[in-house]
């Protein structure tokens, strides 16, 4: 298996760790009795810190569908190379760095390293197209 | 081909009649003329159910990404079978069950249905990466 394979792969499992990170704050915040019930009300009383992690996580699901299907076509196609490879691995690292910087509120260097991973996403569609 | 291409393709049918059926309830209610246009007034869905319909629907958006990667991964590693099948038949049947369990409320029996489905896709990229 490919260095890419395994990145994309961590990334799924970071993807999973996230939403547990979040599911367990979010359940004491809110009390198992309503995150079990219909939730036919919007949820009230997440903590800032918890919105936070919240937020982490919908923005990996943003950018995971799209480092999936970077990686997984250029197997397809062959093309994955030392490039790609280290495009993916500077994309998970991104992603790690990411979740502490928006929990304990680091501006500006969340922003570069969120570009930095998104950049790495479009190394890696580059790579394979030209 | 691996059965797990075949889980994959049906979950994919059943995530779209999901999101069919939880977009049906707002053109009854509101009119093809709305769903038609430009939508500029949201309009929430007419009925409880309808509302829980659209939540559980999106609930599995959330994390079908996740599992088409993880199956995708695991047939380009030439490495099906084992606890990738089993998690890719748990995702599947737990995305089934956990649709009608959230319009028809039953608590934490829906949990434990979403938690299945979790726990399917991480076993499929535990397969792939210590297999």
């Amino acid at each position: 298996m490919t260095p890419d394979l395994v990145a994309l792969l961590c990334a799924v499992l970071l993807a999973a760790v996230q939403l547990a990170l979040y599911a367990v704050p979010g359940n004491l915040d809110l009390g198992v009795k309503y995150t079990a019930g219909p939730r036919d009300e919007p949820p009230d009383g997440l903590s800032v810190t918890t919105k936070r992690i919240k937020r982490a996580y919908e923005n990996h699901l943003e950018t995971l569908p799209w480092f999936a299907i970077a990686v997984l076509v250029a197997h397809m196609t062959g093309q994955a190379d030392g490039v790609t490879a280290a495009a993916s691995w500077t994309y998970l690292a991104g992603r790690v760095m990411y979740i502490p910087l928006y929990v304990f509120g680091v501006p500006f260097l969340r922003s570069a390293v969120w570009a930095v991973a998104t950049g790495a996403i479009l190394t890696i569609v580059l790579r394979t197209l030209l | 081909m691996p059965i797990e291409l075949t889980l994959l393709g049906s979950a994919s049918l059943l995530i779209l009649i999901q999101i069919v059926v939880a977009a049906a309830p707002k053109t009854f209610s509101y009119g093809p003329s709305y769903s038609l246009g430009t939508q500029d007034e949201q309009k929430p869905p007419p009925t409880v159910f309808a509302n829980r319909a659209l939540r559980a629907s999106r609930n599995g958006l959330e994390t079908f990404p996740l599992f088409a990667a993880a199956v995708l991964g695991v047939v380009l590693a030439g490495k099906t079978g084992g606890i990738a099948e089993v998690g890719a038949w748990m995702y599947l049947i737990g995305r089934l069950i956990y649709w009608p369990a959230y319009v028809f409320a039953v608590p934490y029996l829906r949990s434990i249905i979403w938690t299945t489905a979790i726990v399917g896709i991480v076993m499929i990229v535990l397969r792939m990466l210590f297999g």
